[in-house]
């Protein structure tokens, strides 16, 4: 089908189906979409300008072009079809009027051009690229690290999200440091002296939960039913990680609580963390720690945050799959919350990971 | 924050089938080894020194930790932590250290039985494994952080120990480190000078790890011994000096002894709250305590022995309640409400975290670890407000009073 330009899940709209078609085609192709669409969705098939032909074509002429163009100066670190807008997303390191013109008098109209940094993929296509509510445990953040769970703060500006409160890769593996109340990007809530949790909030979610910051994945999503209390866990317990860098088709990893102790990251420490036995990688910090899914619903019971690996043969880039590493280490989610009641002064909630909070 | 009240009476979760009509302790029989097997181990035991006398000021007891840590290279060391609530770290005692290579070769280090250290027991800390001996039990003097070697544990691993109050009597459970199989539970009485005498019982199939396999508590006199498999599983109740045992299944961990009770943890909710139980010996009837409790510690009283609860706010652990609940009556009430907006110190959950102060009667200390307050020249200094610091509390009067930061001597 030569007009086709693109098939995607419009979760902003509540998962809406939608197809895109060229050259005027979408009346034509209308009734047939919809009666292969699944019983009880929503389809909308609706006419753009470019075939989804016509972008790989762009896309190609673009890849050809990449390395020249930053020999020229101008790196393009991303590059990909959007089907939303119907163009060639080309995200470039530095994002300026004069790039923007000269790739566009390069490549013509098809190609949109972003600061990279920022992914706009639309659908669901991995954990990575899926934007829009519900937002859920264990989906990266832009900067690196992965999304525990959400916070209804009490006078604060709403509905947040904990994460891990070192600087995401900054030093693969080493050296998380805790950031401070005010320090940027709102990662603040490890106040002095942050004894208990490399936990912090990682964020505020605006009024359509689609945040930037924020990336969710919707089909393996699990309500939190109960925060665990600090003192509630125990030796030998059954724990998982939703971490961003699940592979494969399983929700998250499970592994046994193997040993509360203090960890020593390097020039800082904290009390009362957990080593785990699931596996964790670079980029799965901040990723929610919970119980195994029970009951009909698959209800979970928020456990923690995740915080670190053990880095066993000493690689540069920390925690990899393959590698020959350790235990995990994470934060007592109790401790994360107690962390931001005592910033906010008020009561904290932890939200079910797959609806927005109350 | 729900309260707990008391003296329900607790329906008795598991009895073994020969403490079904107990009126008494019974002897396990499957347990007894053949009768004219010897104790194994041979090695004397040294005398015990005098007892101490607990201080009658709080602020001039001892205290001691075990500050495990962990890396991310996957290093670990453990130490031995005493000092003095007056502000003093007298001594950091190295347990031992290990490397991850070690670690993953299937059959863990024996010498890593956790915790290495329990007290405090009549000024004086008990420890084993210290430097990878994995026989020795030694005795660490608070005051002045000298050892004593104590028991040799001479065919056998020591996987975890206990003692009584005045530390004339140690209780100890064995490994065979070449089957990972627990080899005996044993106690060691030294003012009668004689071998570690091992106690009738038989170990399940389980292996034993360097986690936790085994908890000990005994009572103050050493007449009553509790061992725990696995982080909550069931309880054998011995009576030493009959060499006698019983079975129960509290549901959680073990706690202490108390006016004569066995105190522990019923099962968790799904939040990890629990109940809190005391179950007669004599009987084992369970009487509930206390309910949805985060922590609970046994504490020595004036009239009657107490246990102090810890009831959190579970969306903030920095707000609490302390009750302390007389153990012969149940009865009980609020002696401590947490300042709201401090981030004070808890009641330590004593089954895995290991530190403790040796305090007159009724008075029980909130900490989770004396370690942010150390102030010695290879520790990294944190900043830790006043408010922040370990509180005593007396369970009968409310009476507080904060301690620390502990300072090492000239020789730390």
């Amino acid at each position: 089908m030569p007009s086709f330009a693109g098939l995607w899940l419009d979760q902003r709209r509540g998962g809406v189906i939608t197809v895109a078609f060229a050259a005027g085609h979408a009346a034509a192709n209308r009734a047939a979409i919809e009666s292969a669409a699944p019983a009880g969705s929503t389809v909308e098939v609706i006419d753009v300008k470019y075939s989804w032909a016509e972008l790989e074509q762009t896309l190609e002429l673009v890849e050809r072009d990449r390395l020249a163009l930053k020999e020229e100066g101008l790196w393009i670190r991303e590059l990909g079809i959007d089907p939303r807008p119907n163009r060639v997303e080309v995200a470039i390191g530095e994002l300026t009027d004069d790039a923007v013109k000269q790739l566009h008098t390069r490549f013509g109209d098809a190609i949109v051009v972003e600061q990279s940094g920022n992914p706009t993929f639309t659908a669901c296509t991995d954990r990575y690229n899926c934007i829009g509510p519900p937002v859920r445990a264990g989906i990266a953040t832009s900067p690196g690290c992965s999304l525990a769970f959400q916070v209804k703060v009490t006078g604060a500006p709403g509905t947040g999200w904990l994460t891990a409160s070192h600087p995401p890769l900054r030093q693969p593996g080493k050296g998380h440091l805790p950031r401070r109340r005010g320090d940027r990007n709102d990662r603040a809530s490890c106040w002095d002296p942050c004894l208990r949790a490399d936990a912090s909030l990682g964020g505020w979610l605006n009024s359509t939960y689609d945040s930037d910051w924020v990336y969710v994945q919707p089909t393996i999503a699990a309500r939190v039913e109960v925060m665990q209390s600090s003192t509630g866990d125990y030796i030998g317990q059954t724990t998982c990680l939703n971490g961003a860098r699940q592979t494969g088709s399983l929700p998250f990893r499970c592994g046994v609580l193997d040993e509360i102790r203090r960890v020593d990251y390097g020039d800082h420490y904290f009390l009362d963390q957990r080593y785990a036995t699931f596996h964790a990688y670079v980029g799965d910090s901040g990723g929610a720690v919970h119980s195994p899914r029970y009951g009909t619903y698959g209800y979970v019971a928020a456990y923690g945050v995740q915080s670190g690996c053990e880095n066993l043969d000493g690689s540069s880039d920390g925690c990899q799959p393959g590698d020959a590493d350790g235990r995990s280490i994470y934060s007592h989610v109790a401790w994360a919350t107690s962390n931001l009641s005592q910033i906010y002064g008020a009561s904290i909630t932890v939200c079910p990971v797959s609806v927005p909070c109350p | 924050m729900t309260r707990a009240r008391w003296s329900k009476t607790w329906a008795l979760p598991l009895l073994l089938a020969q403490a079904a009509a107990c009126s008494s302790f019974q002897p396990n029989p499957s347990s007894a080894p053949a009768p004219s097997e010897p104790a194994r181990t041979a090695t004397p035991v040294v005398p015990a020194s005098p007892t101490p006398l607990i201080p009658a000021e709080p602020i001039e007891s001892g205290w001691y930790e075990v500050d495990r840590v962990g890396d991310l290279e996957g290093n670990e060391t453990r130490t031995l932590l005493v000092g003095s609530l007056r502000g003093t770290l007298t001594a950091a005692i190295p347990l031992g250290a290990q490397a991850p290579a070690e670690r993953r070769d299937g059959h863990e280090a024996f010498a890593w039985t956790d915790p290495q250290a329990d007290g405090i027991f009549a000024g004086r800390v008990l420890v084993w494994g210290r430097d990878g001996d994995p026989t020795a039990i030694e005795a660490v003097e608070v005051s002045d952080g000298s050892i004593q070697p104590l028991v040799d544990a001479s065919e056998g691993t020591v996987h975890v120990a206990t003692a009584d109050a005045s530390l004339s009597q140690v209780f100890f459970v064995t490994v065979d480190e070449a089957s990972n199989s627990p080899a005996g539970i044993w106690v060691a009485r030294a003012e009668r000078g004689e071998p570690p005498l091992r106690l009738t019982h038989q170990f399940g199939p389980e292996l034993v790890t360097n986690r936790f396999s085994y908890r000990l508590v005994a009572n103050a006199d050493g007449s009553r011994l509790a061992m725990q498999g696995g982080a909550e599983g069931r309880v054998t109740l011995f009576d030493v000096d009959g060499d006698l045992s019983v079975e129960l299944d509290p549901g959680g961990p073990i706690i202490g002894f108390a006016d004569g009770h066995l105190v522990a943890y019923g099962a968790a909710s799904a939040e990890g709250l629990r109940a809190v139980l005391a179950f007669d010996p004599s009987t084992l009837e369970g009487r509930e305590l206390s309910e949805q409790a985060t922590s609970a510690q046994v504490v020595p009283g004036t009239d009657g022995d107490l246990v102090a609860v810890m009831h959190q706010d579970l969306s903030d652990q920095t707000r609490f309640d302390i009750e302390a609940i007389l153990v012969r009556t149940g009865e009980g009430r609020v002696a401590h409400t947490n300042e709201p907006g401090s981030f004070n110190q808890g009641l330590a959950p004593t089954h895995r975290t290991f530190l403790g102060a040796e305090l007159p009667p009724d008075w029980v200390i909130l900490v989770d670890s004396f370690f942010p307050y150390v102030e010695a020249p290879d520790i990294n200094p944190r900043p830790v407000p006043e408010s922040d610091h370990p509180l005593l509390l007396n369970l009968r009067t409310g009476d507080t009073l904060r301690v620390g930061p502990f300072v090492a001597g000239p020789s730390q």
